[in-house]
């Protein structure tokens, strides 16, 4: 079964784009990979600016893959990829996010501080920051793990 | 980058000192907007409970 997860971007302007995640969502995969290989605002408006996301890899490629070939889990594999149209949802501002947005099992934001926090519907149901949370479980990266 | 973080600390004064229930951290975030939300949060649900925001550099913390 899927872990559900969504991944947003809080721009200098203050609004908000959000998209969906389907696969591995939790922290020791998304949550990890989006602290490590994410961590500039570039990056990040770049694997936001694909939309909806099958399963999260530590690159975005240039151009389409096979959305069916998963062998090479180093790239992000989108919906597009396959055709479909996926939503990049805006929201104006943080609050109208935290009211409207889409909630799967773990949310992760990435804000105008240039900082991942994460909101974890199994734990403390706030937004926590993801880097303490990583260093405090001693997760390790799962691309050093394979 | 060893950037500033924001430490919630919770006590509730109807325990006892030594017990594990009378004091614990809520949460550690990474703006003092994150961690005044939570304290909003957590005290519409209890409202006895006192809190304590800190803030301190991650590599202190961690």
């Amino acid at each position: 079964m899927a872990t559900r997860s969504t991944i947003a971007i809080e721009n200098q302007d203050g609004s908000v784009y959000q998209i969906y995640s389907h696969w591995d969502g939790y922290i020791q995969n998304n949550g990890v990979i989006l602290q490590k290989y994410y961590n500039t605002r570039e990056s990040v408006e770049k694997l936001v600016s694909g939309g909806g996301i099958s399963s999260l890899g530590r690159k975005v490629s240039d151009t389409p893959l096979d959305f069916d070939n998963r062998d090479n889990h180093d790239y992000t594999i989108y919906y597009s990829y396959r055709g479909e149209i996926t939503e990049i949802r805006h929201f104006k501002d943080f609050d109208t996010y935290e009211k409207e947005h889409q909630y799967e099992e773990y949310s992760y934001i990435f804000t105008k501080d240039n900082v991942w926090s994460v909101f974890d519907t199994y734990g403390a149901k706030d937004w926590l920051d993801l880097e303490y949370i990583i260093d405090q479980r001693g997760i390790t990266d799962p691309y050093e793990v394979e | 980058m060893n950037r500033t973080v924001y430490v919630v600390t919770w006590y509730d004064h109807r325990c006892s000192n030594w017990s594990p229930d009378s004091n614990g951290i809520l949460g550690v975030f990474s703006s003092k907007y994150f961690a005044d939300e939570a304290v909003k949060k957590d005290k519409a649900l209890y409202p006895w409970v006192e809190y304590e925001l800190e803030f301190y550099t991650l590599d202190e913390v961690k």
